[in-house]
């Protein structure tokens, strides 16, 4: 029943717990999504059967994410005016202060969409203000859809936060 | 002594940063509430309805990373669906540990109500869907639970 809504679902039984276990908490912690567990009413109490190591974490690959960081280095430079926007997801993963980062290191001034609020300080002077598409202030999207680089790190483009989907930014920039 | 089932999932969802569990309690799901108020290290934040379980979780895991619900099945987590789906959607990890029939109930399917407990969704066949040409009168979902 909960298939749609979950990333991944075991029957835990003391014979597949210990993996299972393990297996469940990599993919809720990989992907951020909820996970399902379901524990048949005779088998909870039972003692778990065997054991299982933690499932290692994911990692990038080192060259590859070099080449990246070298790109959007590249676009950067080659750019006249661009921006950044901090997204939600970042948070998610932990990496707020990395972001922060980001920001002073680069220079960027950057807009907040809705779900983004907060997650870096707005009492700065990088802060140009709230980003949703058509709808709150108008030069703020205006300047944003005005770049010739956008760097979205980590964000959402729901509804909510593109103004129901009237923000105009072209994935080419 | 090794760890009951249950108590081995708490464990490692304690070693991940879960110090509490929102739930409801409920027929089948008793081991689940059990082994949570038998644990020092844990504590059982019991909600009016597997709804509010549910949301209480999600901004449990907004703040500390990830959050533990605990329902019942079918009744409970149906009632849970609607925030873990948001949950889905705003990419958050909840845990949601769901206590289900025993495995000799839930192989003869002797469940009440109607729709037997099943682990995965059919969808019904165009024919199944129809009745074979008659109008379906007991539910409209598309897919058997």
């Amino acid at each position: 029943m909960s298939e749609p809504v979950v990333v991944a679902h075991a029957m835990m039984t003391p014979q597949n717990i210990a993996y299972e276990t393990e297996r469940l908490i990599h993919e809720a912690l990989y992907h951020r999504r909820p996970v399902y567990m379901a524990f048949p009413a005779d088998l909870a109490e039972q003692p778990v059967l065997g054991a299982a190591s933690p499932v290692s974490p994911s990692r990038s690959d080192p060259a590859a994410l070099q080449r990246a960081a070298h790109a959007i280095i590249e676009a950067l430079d080659a750019s006249t005016a661009a921006c950044l926007l901090p997204g939600i997801l970042v948070a998610r993963a932990g990496f707020s202060s990395l972001l922060q980062r980001l920001a002073d290191g680069s220079g960027l001034p950057f807009a907040s969409m809705a779900m983004d609020k907060g997650l870096l300080d707005e009492d700065q002077p990088a802060f140009i203000g709230m980003y949703d598409g058509a709808i709150m202030n108008e030069s703020v999207g205006a300047f944003v859809e005005g770049c010739d680089l956008v760097l979205a790190v980590g964000a959402l483009m729901s509804d909510f936060n593109t103004g129901a989907f009237t923000a105009r930014l072209d994935p080419a920039k | 002594m090794s760890a009951t089932a249950i108590e081995h999932v708490l464990n490692r969802l304690k070693d991940i940063g879960i110090d509490d569990v929102f739930g409801v309690p409920g027929d089948y799901s008793f081991s689940v509430c059990d082994a949570v108020l038998a644990d020092p290290k844990l504590r059982w934040i019991c909600c009016c309805n597997e709804l509010n379980a549910g949301y209480a979780a999600d901004g449990y895991a907004r703040v500390k990373g990830a959050a533990a619900l605990s329902t019942t099945y079918g009744v409970g987590e149906l009632s849970a669906t609607n925030a873990v789906a948001g949950s889905y959607a705003e990419r958050l990890p909840i845990f949601h540990l769901v206590g289900i029939p025993r495995m000799s109930v839930q192989t003869a399917r002797a469940i009440h109500a109607s729709h037997p407990w099943r682990w995965r969704i059919r969808p019904l066949s165009a024919h199944e869907r129809t009745g074979g040409g008659r109008p379906r009168h007991d539910d409209t979902p598309e897919y058997c639970l």
